[in-house]
């Protein structure tokens, strides 16, 4: 039976590319359904050409072509990332992990409630979370290359890029709020705390966690590549 | 065209279906599978079935796992412990909505 040659198949990852699927994950599959196609037709019409067989295993795909799958295969990472980051989060919630977000909370608020400048505390606060953001745009940086190629890498780093613009613009404000209201109000500043806290978990997560889990995931599914 | 419109809200179920009786499988498998079981009469359009199968693979429901066959890289498609949970609870909704179905088709007179 009449198979698909090696020369051809890097033909085929070369045809997806030109038809604008531009990560690894989709061209692999692609290409081994394209393939499969062509192989199928074969078996009926052996004499059929392999550009000719792709154009009409190509036909099949309707009118969006590819653009249908990569649009819902980013969709869809979107989405597990997003449920990824939301168990990570729900997982601080329960024990054991619970432990270390109420210590965590308490010492933010101690921190608040018996310095001399809650203010400078807040401050600090922020920078550790605009850090953790630095370190994600490092890791990007240094990343360049596997972003390109995999979407599930891609859309790993863009849940916190997305979130940071919003995060960081909501924040200026915050120091000086703490300093007008909280430290007259014990319950407030607890409050905060408990707020700050959230915060920086979901720095933690966003901006550290679901990248290295992104780039781990990929390493291990395409080891091949 | 028409008569596949019907099947389109099950899609997810007929994959989930399809993998759990088959273990694994690749999306060409799939729609080749679907098409010989149906005698030609149902075909799963490569544009409708990878978005549900990635869908169902961010949901947890498959896992994949790669092979090399004739110089290419074949992703399989497999139940996970999760998806096999949900395998039961589609096929139980989708009994139900054809009994319900064939009660409004089919009504008894002497009811």
């Amino acid at each position: 039976m009449k198979k698909v040659s090696k020369e051809q198949i890097d033909y085929l990852f070369d045809y997806t590319r030109k038809k604008r699927v531009r990560y690894y994950e989709i061209q692999l599959e692609l290409v081994d359904h394209l393939a499969s196609a062509i192989e199928e037709k074969w078996e009926q019409q052996p004499e059929l050409s392999f550009e000719k067989a792709l154009q009409q295993v190509y036909d099949g795909f309707g009118i969006y072509g590819f653009a249908k799958i990569v649009q819902e295969k980013e969709q869809a990472f979107i989405r597990y990332w997003r449920n990824k980051a939301l168990g990570i989060l729900k997982e601080q919630l329960l024990f054991p992990m619970v432990l270390r977000t109420v210590s965590l909370t308490m010492l933010i608020f101690s921190a608040l409630l018996f310095s001399e400048s809650p203010r400078w505390i807040t401050i600090s606060l922020l920078a550790v979370m605009f850090g953790m953001a630095i370190i994600s745009v490092a890791h990007n940086l240094m990343n360049r290359k596997k972003l390109q190629k995999y979407l599930s890498i891609s859309t790993g780093f863009g849940l916190g890029g997305a979130f940071m613009s919003v995060f960081f613009s909501s924040f200026q404000y915050l120091p000086s709020l703490v300093i007008k209201y909280g430290v007259q109000h014990p319950a407030l500043l607890f409050g905060f705390a408990v707020f700050m806290c959230f915060s920086l978990m979901l720095c933690y997560v966003l901006f550290i966690r679901i990248p290295q889990l992104a780039i781990l995931e990929v390493e291990q599914k395409y080891h091949f590549a | 065209m028409a008569k596949n419109s019907l099947y389109r809200g099950s899609l997810s179920t007929i994959i989930l279906k399809l993998l759990d009786e088959h273990g694994e499988m690749y999306g060409y498998e799939i729609t080749q599978h679907v098409k010989t079981m149906t005698e030609g009469k149902l075909t799963i359009t490569e544009g409708a079935l990878y978005p549900a199968l990635h869908k169902l693979e961010s949901q947890g429901w498959l896992e994949v796992t790669f092979k090399e066959v004739n110089n290419r890289q074949r992703k399989y498609y497999s139940l996970t412990p999760n998806g096999q949970k949900e395998t039961a609870n589609k096929l139980a909704e989708l009994q139900s909505f054809i009994q319900q179905m064939q009660l409004i088709l089919n009504p008894k007179l002497d009811a």
